[in-house]
């Protein structure tokens, strides 16, 4: 019956994508099932810099010191 | 916390390049390592992983490899003080080299598409009664401009499909539809891909775009030798099999005027099971649910550090 009534919906509102489920859920639900909550991704205020080099360089120029976060696979990516 | 990282310049980054490296930088942060808290230590690993407060010069300030904030913000503070302490002679590197390292970071497809990529654990119950409960990581997957327009399809009328290049569609599901939620673990290699298929298919037409929908279904299994209790089973490795299958189901909105995707959501939803040795698998081997989603990355530098498995998209170096 839910499905059916998501079905009429998106038809009658002309929205093809609004009826596409994956295993029970809409993209929208999935994507606030899986996409990180504001406060998982705290650590994204500090402005880290890309690269070891990139932060030496800054600091060289500017004489302050350097704060490094360094891990197996790249911290900002897939660690 | 966010107050004393202010205070240095703060940086992310790789271990494995920089503890073994050549480079400059790479030399540079050896000799910091060799101060801190893993100096000297080969056992069970030679990581350097952690977090170093250094003055430009390599002299260290303090180091730590915690989660915990407290501990993290106490060795900040320390940092600081002996920072402060430390003769200007002794802050600056003499004979920093002007030219950066060579880095994947410089193949960045700044006019093709780049998207972030985040995993999780989905539905699970129970949860396992800790950080796992709520782990997930990220990554990115790129596509040159060329690989990009090669997603969409050639007509612009409704119901046009385009199935994605093979090698894209077996790149995604190799480097990008892995179970990395707890931990690293290797792309899947070209032979274990046994299902790539992904379609675009123009949804609607608009003064904004093509609405474009996305499908697909994956499938990939790797058998073989190999640990998956991190280093305490590394010599006893045993009989391993490690799979993922999803479906996939998405939208995006793609520019033509500028050949450029505006909008892009792409969720993959399945069963992953198996470990690799530094996944945190070992005991939760059996099949379950996990849920990966393709986003626009945004512009700042953080999102464009490289995919994890850039190494095995086939590019020139």
């Amino acid at each position: 019956m839910r499905a059916l009534s998501v079905l009429l919906l998106a038809l009658a509102s002309g929205d093809v994508s609004a009826a596409h489920e994956l295993h029970g859920h809409t993209l929208a639900e999935w994507r606030t099932l899986i996409e990180p909550a504001p406060a998982e991704l705290a650590w994204t205020e500090i402005p880290w810099r890309t690269s070891f080099w990139s932060a030496l360089s800054e600091a060289q120029a500017s004489e302050r010191p350097l704060l490094l976060w360094a891990m197996n696979g790249h911290p900002l990516g897939c660690t | 916390m966010v107050k004393l990282a202010q205070q240095f310049v703060p940086a992310a980054d790789e271990v494995w390049r920089l503890q073994s490296g050549a480079d400059f930088d790479c030399r540079l942060f050896q000799e910091i390592a060799e101060q801190g808290h893993y100096a000297g230590r080969t056992q069970p690993s030679a990581t350097r992983q952690g977090i170093y407060a250094a003055a430009p010069s390599g002299k260290l300030l303090a180091s730590i490899n915690s989660r915990d904030p407290k501990a993290v913000a106490e060795m900040l503070a320390t940092a600081l003080e002996r920072w402060e302490a430390l003769p200007r002679s002794e802050r600056r590197r003499a004979n920093l080299p002007d030219q950066p390292p060579s880095r994947w970071e410089t193949r960045y497809p700044a006019d093709g598409l780049v998207l972030a990529v985040f995993v999780r654990d989905v539905e699970r119950d129970p949860r396992p009664d800790d950080w796992r409960a709520s782990a997930w990581n990220k990554d990115f997957a790129w596509f040159t401009r060329e690989e990009a327009l090669a997603l969409v399809p050639e007509s612009r009328e409704i119901g046009a499909e385009r199935a994605w290049p093979a090698e894209l569609a077996n790149r995604l599901t190799r480097c990008n539809l892995v179970d990395c939620v707890r931990g690293q673990v290797p792309p899947f290699r070209r032979e274990d891909v046994e299902l790539a298929e992904l379609v675009t298919r123009v949804a609607a037409v608009s003064e904004d775009g093509l609405e474009l929908d996305l499908t697909g279904r994956t499938r990939a299994v790797m058998r073989g030798r190999w640990p998956v209790a991190g280093f305490s089973d590394e010599a006893a490795a045993g009989e391993q099999e490690r799979g993922f299958a999803t479906e996939l189901l998405g939208r995006a909105l793609f520019e033509p005027a500028s050949g450029r995707f505006t909008r892009f959501e792409l969720a993959a939803v399945g069963t992953r099971w198996g470990g690799a040795q530094f996944n945190g698998r070992q005991d939760d081997l059996a099949e379950a649910p996990i849920g990966v989603l393709f986003t626009l990355a945004g512009s700042s530098p953080a999102e464009h550090v490289p995919p994890a498995a850039i190494w095995d998209y086939g590019w020139p170096p």
